[in-house]
């Protein structure tokens, strides 16, 4: 078809995925949230073989292959093990600036994310002293539970 | 001079609708530690795991990141495909017969209770040329079947023979979904999903995880238990989209027969193949395969189905545990095919086992477009 | 006994953000024909194909390998489609060489490409490959995933800010010598220093671009190339070790792996290092293609690669140790930071590995390379893969 200066520009089709699940949950973590949304505790399951306490729960222990029984409270104190402070906006995801964190609650072998409130994050480098690795931080459940694991976040202690 | 691989074991999760009882990952551990279990070897001495699964069905961008732990993977080696279920025992058996490990895990799992299989299944057509224009795996079938429907009129009865066939053999097996019978006459009068397919002859789907143990020769011979062997096996593709590719065609599992067939030695399958577990998404895949694996004469298959050939006593009996027909599994319906051919050939089918087979076929099919088959020749000496 | 395997043609596309002008089915056929040019075939030489494609929805087509097999020619060979995420470009390497070393395959052809301009923005859905049920409403993505490990490399070893930096220095130096990189502008320290906040630490230049583009290599069996080919890469050693996605379990008391440190990659390494005979990789090893799409995963790499003691990999970088006239070139290409095509990232390190062992890889070439290492990373840095390649067998 020879030269076509109108190739400059190809066309560009536009399409949207738009795929509903219903994510079966499971019984094991539908026990967490239940305990979460309703005691507002917070709890985990035992390797009965590492004995490593699982948090969140899993109905396996991933290195022993086992499934595992006992059910821990853990929490709802604990320590930061990582963390990062989240000032780029992305598609679908929350408005930033916002913290993320993962903290081992105390008896638990795992560390669980979640966000931290109640910081002025608008200096990084100040924020970011605040929130080092081995602060203690407290788990604080909101009034309103809907058995989702934003019923409750991190705040320093 | 290529080896053979042995399988060591199987496993698989009890099958339902819905498994709203477990999450997908424990679902995928409740088939791995069961084939774990029946190989009798530890997760600790397993050499590699090799999975099989769809993002989208599975609403998890990339599931196998989920499904790795609880699938054996933790702090080994690990891959993942996602062309269909059977195609982990393909990727299984390469890396075996490669050297590079004794045993491997191969695992697969379908809970599409959780999503809009019809929806995913338009969503993998282009999005130029056949998206626009409605194409989803039962209308591509349906194309497909068609062509076939002009060269056999007999072709919609020998259909519903196959349902009811499959269905039949389901209901006496302890591991179908679907244990109960049905009839030609609740099958013809079933209405049409996409011309000539109809709706009785479309199965439920069901949520479950399927896996194997695959071995070495040299560790398949001291396992215990008489071995059962994949003696051969091949994979192929046909066309994306309806490209003039015929009933005749299947030029994917022809091409997957021929490798499987080379290697295993196959040279007369119509009288050295005992019986068949063969990909039955629709009874007119089922169909089509006798003629592609060469069970029967081109133009036969219907007449085969009509006559019983492939019923329970005939001369090569196809699904015999049901086939898909009976257990849905979508995405791992393949790898089902190889466990069944496998208890078979072990004398471990329960209540419908056969009396004494040597040497059967196991089929895989991924979904259109551009079908996938997967094709292995097991056999117990 | 394995059939020895070697790589015997390579093919890139330039690395671009946006291409409009093809399909991902033409830029998929772009490289693999420049691969097969490379090699002196055609793609009726091919028995099997091996197709690389991470998650299908930065696509927008579902399965979207048979389409790209279509513009392929496969009908009626096989096609096998490999998904491991990051990874999905070095797992699909390590699946056509089981193809070939199997016995099955004498040539296959592996090809992974990748559109990533066409969804608005990754980190969406590489947010929904995160646990729906735990983790995703806490808003994980893969920039925050490394931050959790930068996070914990300045605490375990004092890893500072200036030392991530010289990663990202030194990779846009090295892709001014690449022509398919992407990003090929030089910076200073000060550049990325003063770049804003992404996810604190990481700022906007320690972080990888989103690209588009493909990669394709051709192996082969001993028998072909030895026929055909005056010069090859042939695949000495692999491994693969993978891990749990919960990157918690990385971090509290009971840890087996820490999830500052890449042990995951050193297990790998451990394996394709004993297969090669390689004892002393600093020594051994004349170049490496490390896939590290944020600058504290190349520390994390080169310490589980054994090029620096767990903890000193930042210092290392920082004196040049890793520059392309330092002890052990690393990323010649630009790396990562420079290009990152996401389905073919992987596979771009192993035939960048592979270029540099035929001594075809121009001005980026390292003067006498003869063994080359190239890793690749995935899921939430759970999924590691370590390939090595030399000249000879």
């Amino acid at each position: 078809m020879g030269q076509d200066e109108r190739l400059d520009a190809p066309l560009i089709h536009s399409g949207e995925w738009k795929i509903h699940y219903d994510y079966a949950v499971g019984e094991t973590a539908t026990r967490f949230f239940l305990h979460l949304r309703d005691e507002g505790k917070i709890a985990g399951k035992k390797c009965p073989s590492c004995k490593a306490v699982l948090v969140p729960p899993r109905a396996y222990c991933e290195r022993c292959f086992v499934k595992t029984e006992e059910w821990v409270d853990v929490g709802p104190e604990g320590t930061i093990e990582a963390f990062t402070i989240v000032y780029e906006p992305f598609d679908g995801l929350p408005p930033p600036p916002y913290v993320v964190a993962y903290v081992t609650l105390d008896g638990a072998t795992t560390a669980m994310a979640n966000f931290v409130t109640g910081l002025d994050l608008s200096v990084p480098e100040v924020a970011a002293r605040e929130l080092a690795v081995g602060k203690r931080v407290e788990a604080v459940f909101s009034d309103e539970r809907e058995g989702m694991i934003t019923d409750f976040h991190y705040r320093l202690k | 001079m290529v080896k053979r691989v042995g399988i060591l074991g199987a496993g698989h999760t009890v099958f339902a609708e819905r498994r709203d009882d477990v999450r997908l990952e424990e679902l995928v551990f409740e088939a791995a530690s069961a084939a774990l279990a029946d190989a009798g070897i530890v997760r600790a001495d397993l050499g590699t795991v090799v999975m099989a699964g769809a993002d989208q069905l599975d609403g998890r961008s990339i599931s196998s990141m989920m499904t790795a732990g609880p699938a054996g993977a933790y702090l080994k080696d690990e891959i993942r495909t996602t062309t269909e279920g059977s195609y982990a025992a393909i990727l299984a058996c390469l890396r075996i017969l490669s050297g590079e490990y004794d045993t491997a895990l191969a695992i697969t799992w379908s809970k599409t209770s959780e999503s809009p299989y019809d929806l995913i299944s338009s969503l993998s057509y282009d999005p130029f040329y056949l998206r626009p224009l409605a194409f989803n795996d039962v209308v591509e079938s349906a194309i497909v079947s068609s062509t076939y429907r002009n060269l056999t009129p007999q072709l919609a009865e020998a259909a519903a023979a196959v349902v009811v066939k499959n269905r039949g053999n389901g209901s006496l097996n302890p591991r179908a979904f679907l244990r109960e019978r049905t009839s030609r006459e609740a099958i013809l009068v079933s209405p049409y999903v996409a011309y000539p397919i109809r709706s009785a002859e479309l199965p439920r789907s069901c949520d479950g995880a399927v896996a194997l143990v695959l071995a070495s020769e040299e560790r398949t011979l001291s396992s215990d238990r008489p071995p059962v062997w994949i003696q051969g096996f091949g994979w192929g593709t046909s066309d994306y989209g309806y490209k003039g590719e015929t009933a005749a065609g299947l030029a994917g599992l022809r091409a997957a027969a021929a490798s499987a067939y080379a290697m295993a030695g196959v040279t007369r399958p119509e009288s050295e193949i005992d019986f068949a577990e063969l990909s039955d998404a629709t009874p007119f895949d089922e169909l089509l395969a006798y003629e592609a694996l060469g069970l029967v004469s081109q133009g036969t298959g219907a007449n085969f189905a009509l006559e019983g050939g492939s019923a329970p006593g005939g001369s090569c009996p196809v699904n015999i545990s049901g086939g898909a027909q009976s257990t849905n599994l979508r995405f791992a319906a393949g790898m089902m095919r190889i466990l069944e051919t496998y208890l078979q050939l072990g004398h471990r089918a329960g209540p419908i086992q056969l009396a004494a087979p040597r040497q059967g076929l196991a089929h895989g099919a991924t979904s259109y477009p551009a079908q996938g088959h997967a094709l292995f020749v097991l056999r117990n000496y | 006994m394995p059939v020895k395997t070697a790589i015997v043609g390579v093919g890139q596309t330039d690395y671009r953000f946006k291409r409009t002008d093809v399909t991902i089915q033409e830029l998929a056929v772009e490289a693999s024909l420049k691969a097969l040019e490379h090699a002196g075939m055609t793609m009726e030489d091919i028995d099997a194909f091996v197709i690389g494609i991470a998650p299908d929805a930065l696509l927008g087509i579902n399965a979207v390998d048979r389409w790209i097999g279509e513009a392929l020619g496969v009908t009626p060979r096989p096609l096998l489609r490999v998904n491991t995420g990051g990874t999905t470009g070095a797992a699909a390497a390590q699946a056509g060489y089981a193809h070939v070393a199997s016995g099955m395959a004498r040539r296959v052809l592996v090809v992974a490409a990748d559109k990533v301009s066409e969804s608005p923005d990754a980190q969406w859905v590489l947010n929904t490959a995160m646990d729906p049920i735990y983790e995703r409403s806490v808003a994980l993505n893969a920039i925050n995933m490394c931050s959790f490990q930068a996070v914990r490399q300045m605490d375990h070893y004092k890893v500072t800010e200036r030392q991530l930096a010289s990663v990202a220095v030194r990779s846009r130096k090295h892709a001014q010598l690449n022509p398919h990189a992407h990003l090929r502008a030089p910076i200073s320290l000060d550049d990325v220093l003063s770049s804003r906040y992404v996810c604190w630490p990481l700022k906007l230049l320690d972080c990888c671009p989103r690209s588009s583009g493909a990669c394709a290599v051709i192996m082969a069996a001993e028998p072909v190339v030895r026929a055909n080919h005056s010069r090859a890469a042939w695949i000495r050693g692999m491994g693969a070790t993978s891990n749990t996605i919960y990157m918690g379990d990385k971090m509290g008391p009971g840890r087996d792996v820490d999830h500052a440190d890449w042990d995951e990659l050193a297990m790998a390494a451990a394996r394709a290092y004993q297969q090669a005979g390689i004892t002393d990789p600093i020594r051994q090893i004349d170049v490496a293609e490390i896939y590290a799409p944020f600058t504290c995963t190349e520390i994390a790499a080169v310490e589980a690669l054994g090029f620096a003691k767990k903890g000193t990999g930042g210092l290392m970088s920082e004196q040049g140790m890793f520059d392309m006239n330092g002890a052990l070139p690393v990323n010649p290409s630009g790396g990562v930071l420079s290009a990152n095509p996401i389905s073919a990232t992987a596979l771009a390190r192993v035939a960048e590995a592979a270029l540099q062992v035929m001594g075809d890889a121009g001005a980026r070439q390292v003067p006498g390379a003869h063994q080359a290492v190239a890793t690749g990373i995935g899921g939430t840095l759970q999924f590691h893969t370590c390939m090595v390649l030399a000249s000879d067998t």
